[in-house]
């Protein structure tokens, strides 16, 4: 299986969702704020700037597709979906109305293919009772979903599992539905497995003891010189950076939500040589722009550095 | 302080109370905001075993925070048995039982955490004390649905000097522990009145079920006692209470605004709504005013001002502190929850200790009795 190559610079939707790690004020503004075309336009300075990668919900994300048609960016666009797909409204159910609300959006989910509406008829019943092939149904749907809402002739470069479906699965050991995600993406559609965590360490020490491997995965984590949203702590994060050969980390929250300059975060990244791409936030055409070009500039940088011998 | 270099310290609280403390305040005085982040927490050696009563999304959350943190979760319960199908495939280590006397019975924890809806804490307290009077609990606030319901839950709950623990986790949080010591060190002079709210759009529509219905629900009872655990911590209990308050899409309240008068004078002002139409992120937020200056806190942010000062803690002039800048990260982090598991990690070590907690079930019952006085049910 051959896989492509991951995007060095890769715009994230954060913004756009009223997702904002640093002032739930600041998010709450960018919510009521946010228009699809507003977005769009903060997309084009990012491609503009080298970005040339996209990282999603597919829910929150149709709009917006139909603007990267129209602009005819979907031959330049590595696609990097989240799994779930509808994370916003699976938890908006679970926290309102509990385990059976979540569970009927998200069999109303897979009733979007039609020849899963027999496979489903036992309703709660049967996802409690099936939770690993309903798993796999899930990623089916939602990759079928996916090829028909997503821009065309974009490519697919990782399928990511949402940091609360990673983080929860390392907590409780659940090392079955790990290893399920794992292989179905890689084997039955032949695409990279990716994750999405916030604990590191604890994420990759998990793995090797549930036998996943993590080899060519790609690992979405924060990495920054505050050590902002790294858990256990920014030590033992940079420490098990050199256990892990070939995955493919890319760094979110190198910014530390705002706390940093695109220049303090793009040296210590550069400085560390296992992360080779980074996922941004944007809420302007301005802080696209900055962001994008000094991390484009400083990865251009790094390869170009001569190669000093002593 | 590096993250790796976890301190607790042990502070004597006036009532003889031995309660920890979380050191997340002492970089603000001198730590760059950028360089250091002071971590809170402790360092811990041994393993609590744990019982967690309710996998809705509270006891999942629990279950991922204890977990994480290197404790134990030896079993779980729950009524819905479809839970326990979906728990045996997905956690088959992990034992479930739809009867919490069976689990406590056939495996004994050192602690329980009780995650179930508010209008079941009393039963489920009385099913726990009646297999073991002392051994820890943690439950999820609001303590009761009344105050009468907390009062029982204190009798049954506090028997043997148990350790108790209600889920007030913005006490936890970096702003609002600041606050505390700001006005414990009496920087602000007299204090003349605060006003405050808690204000979400997530009830937009016609909603039913328990948390939206008379007596055991409404925005007070559900969300806002957050805000209300916050004002008690910091100013005690009111001496009168003057409130309004209507219904706008459920059959409890969705909107309260009342209005508090202290011994000494300082009056106090709380909105609480659930049906905003412009605030998709929540908010609460306190601004204290006193003789000697302000301060507004919410959860991303405290900003005090001060005419003058001789705590070198707290200087004189404007200052402001962000909440991603100092409140260093736990050991586990789960969905960017922070304060929920320096909680969890507080009261597992109080366990370890055998110390009290805070907030205890009397602080949940002083929740639950300044509600009632608001909202009469």
């Amino acid at each position: 299986m051959t896989l492509g190559a991951i995007d060095q610079l890769i715009l994230g939707t954060n913004p756009f969702s009223g997702v904002d790690h640093f002032s739930s004020e600041r998010a709450s503004e960018r919510l009521l704020a946010v228009t699809t075309e507003s977005a769009a336009r903060v997309f084009d300075a990012a491609v503009e700037a080298g970005a040339s990668g996209f990282n999603f919900e597919r829910s929150s994300s149709r709009l917006l597709f139909r603007e990267i048609e129209k602009r005819h960016w979907s031959s330049k666009l590595g696609l990097y979906p989240m799994l779930p797909g509808d994370t916003g409204g699976l938890l908006r159910a679970y926290r309102s109305e509990g385990v059976q609300a979540a569970s009927k959006v998200f069999l109303e989910g897979l009733k979007w293919e039609a020849k899963t509406k027999a496979v489903i008829q036992g309703g709660l019943s049967w996802l409690t009772s099936n939770p690993l092939r309903a798993l796999r149904l899930y990623i089916d749907v939602e990759l079928g979903r996916l090829t028909q809402e997503a821009p065309k002739g974009a490519p697919v470069r990782a399928v990511l599992l949402h940091e609360l479906v990673t983080d929860l699965s390392v907590a409780l050991g659940a090392r079955e539905l790990i290893k399920e995600y794992h292989e179905h993406i890689r084997d039955r559609h032949r695409l990279r497995p990716g994750y999405v965590t916030r604990n590191l360490p604890s994420f990759v020490n998990f793995c090797t003891e549930s036998g996943v491997d993590l080899t060519d995965a790609a690992i979405m984590t924060p990495f920054n010189p505050l050590g902002f949203q790294m858990a256990p702590s920014r030590a033992d994060c940079e420490h098990i950076l050199g256990s892990l050969g070939k995955s493919r980390i890319i760094a979110i929250s190198v910014l530390a939500a705002g706390q940093l300059s695109p220049q303090e975060a793009s040296r210590y990244i550069i400085e560390r040589k296992q992360v080779r791409s980074v996922c941004l936030g944007a809420s302007t055409i301005a802080h696209a722009r900055e962001s994008f070009a000094e991390f484009r500039r400083a990865f251009s940088d790094a390869i170009d550095a001569p190669v000093t011998r002593s | 302080m590096e993250n790796g270099d976890k301190r607790r310290s042990l502070a004597l609280l006036p009532d003889g109370l031995k309660t920890q403390r979380l050191d997340c305040l002492q970089v603000c005085h001198w730590a760059s905001p950028r360089r250091k982040r002071h971590v809170t927490g402790t360092v811990q050696k041994s393993v609590v075993r744990v019982e967690v009563i309710g996998i809705g999304p509270m006891g999942v959350g629990h279950l991922g925070f204890i977990q994480g943190l290197g404790h134990e979760v030896i079993a779980v319960c729950d009524r819905e048995k479809g839970l326990g199908r979906f728990a045996k495939r997905v956690v088959p280590r992990l034992p479930f039982y739809d009867s919490a006397t069976e689990m406590l019975v056939s495996r004994p924890p050192e602690a329980i955490f009780i995650c179930t809806p508010a209008p079941t804490h009393r039963a489920i307290v009385a099913e726990v004390s009646s297999i073991f009077s002392s051994i820890p609990i943690f439950l999820e606030k609001p303590l009761g649905i009344s105050a009468s319901d907390a009062s029982e839950i204190v009798r049954m709950g506090t028997i043997n000097n148990r350790i108790t623990m209600v889920g007030f986790q913005r006490r936890f949080r970096f702003p609002y522990r600041f606050v505390k010591d700001l006005l414990e060190s009496g920087v602000l002079g007299e204090l003349l009145f605060y006003r405050s709210h808690m204000l979400s759009s997530g009830v937009s529509g016609a909603s039913t079920g328990w948390k939206f219905e008379g007596a055991g629900g409404g925005v007070l009872l559900e969300d806002s006692c957050h805000l209300i655990d916050l004002l008690i911590w910091y100013f005690g209990e009111p001496e009168s209470v003057q409130s309004q308050f209507r219904s706008i899409h459920t059959q409890a309240e969705d909107y309260v605004h009342a209005t508090f008068r202290y011994t000494g004078g300082l009056l106090g002002e709380v909105s609480a709504c659930w049906s905003m139409q412009n605030y998709p992120v929540g908010e609460l937020m306190i601004e204290i005013q006193g003789e000697n200056g302000f301060v507004n806190v919410t959860d991303d942010r405290v900003i005090y001002s001060l005419a003058r000062s001789s705590d070198v803690r707290f200087p004189s002039g404007r200052h402001r502190f962000d909440t991603a800048r100092y409140m260093s990260e736990p050991r586990f982090l789960l969905g960017g929850h922070s304060e929920q598991v320096f909680q969890d990690d507080f009261f597992l070590n109080c366990v370890k200790d055998r110390v009290q907690a805070r907030p205890n079930f009397l602080d949940g019952a002083r929740v639950n009795s300044l509600i009632d006085r608001i909202r009469p049910r």
